[in-house]
């Protein structure tokens, strides 16, 4: 890798570093990129549910559940059971 | 040779776009819709930002862009009332904010910051942003008194107050924090909503 190159990762990660030590975020890229997936969908088709995360984010299925029920402790995520498919259960998000 | 172009063309850059960004605040008062509102712009003075940055990162290799830039940068913008004669001693005085944050990175060196022995071509680990903060603090309140010093060494005309020292020093503290909470604000964001890889991934 190019000198050139080290050089602007360095100035990313001195920046990633702040977020960190002021722990304004308190969730990793994987955790990031489910709740990402979870509002990208809902944006595109009105509703999402748990099989729809694990499709289009690409992550294990206990990776997906663990995550899922951290933001509904978090409250940041509400599950609802689907009408249609008793089995699968559909995210919204909370607003307050 | 190569790394000393791109390192040159992105620190020119750069530091032009923080000018440009600070300038635009400067003479336009937006809220008061006043113009020329010189002095209360410089209270937050973006481009010191640009300067600690990229001397940290890019290290020695980004000085002549960096001089290039300060002295091209007001005419470039503005020709007319900033040209090459507007203040005399304005280009050497630039020097002096630029040896400010030399001297503030080699003192962080000599504080023993970096393992080993001291070394002008040893680099500081500033992916701690504490060292990039420190750098900060020392080169505003040195930058203050360089450049205003040089300019009153040399500028017949122009006698300076302590205030207007001050007013440098903070002005070149809130711009570098400034630049650097915006640039944190636009980067994280980039990586969460995956537009640029993190670089812990990589």
């Amino acid at each position: 890798m190019s000198i050139y190159r080290d050089d602007l990762i360095d100035i990313l990660k001195m920046l990633m570093n702040i977020e960190k030590d002021l722990n304004l975020v308190c969730y990793s890229d994987t955790q990031k990129k489910i709740y990402y997936t979870i509002a990208l969908k809902i944006s595109k088709t009105g509703s999402c549910n748990i099989s729809d995360v694990i499709q289009n984010s690409g992550l294990s299925r206990s990776t997906v559940y663990k995550t899922i029920k951290k933001f509904e402790l978090d409250n940041i995520v509400k599950l609802d059971q689907s009408k249609s498919d008793k089995r699968e259960f559909n995210l919204s998000f909370v607003t307050t | 040779m190569k790394h000393f172009f791109k390192v040159s063309i992105t620190v020119y850059f750069f530091y032009m776009f923080t000018y440009g960004t600070w300038y635009f605040f400067h003479v336009i008062d937006l809220v008061n819709l006043r113009i020329d509102n010189g002095w209360t712009g410089s209270l937050v003075f973006l481009p010191h930002g640009a300067r600690v940055l990229m001397v940290c990162f890019f290290r020695y290799y980004s000085l002549p862009a960096l001089y290039l830039a300060e002295i091209t940068g007001p005419s470039l913008l503005n020709y007319e009332k900033y040209n090459i004669n507007y203040v005399d001693g304005s280009n050497i005085a630039s020097i002096g904010c630029i040896i400010a944050i030399i001297l503030s990175v080699e003192l962080i060196k000599w504080s023993k910051v970096t393992e080993g022995k001291f070394s002008f071509f040893k680099p500081v680990n500033f992916k701690n942003y504490k060292f990039l903060f420190l750098v900060i603090v020392l080169s505003s309140l040195l930058s203050g008194v360089l450049c205003n010093s040089i300019l009153t060494i040399i500028n017949d005309q122009i006698s300076i107050d302590v205030l207007t020292v001050l007013r440098f020093m903070i002005g070149d503290f809130l711009g570098a924090i400034t630049v650097i909470a915006i640039m944190w604000i636009v980067f994280t964001t980039a990586i969460d909503t995956r537009m640029i890889i993190s670089p812990e991934n990589k």
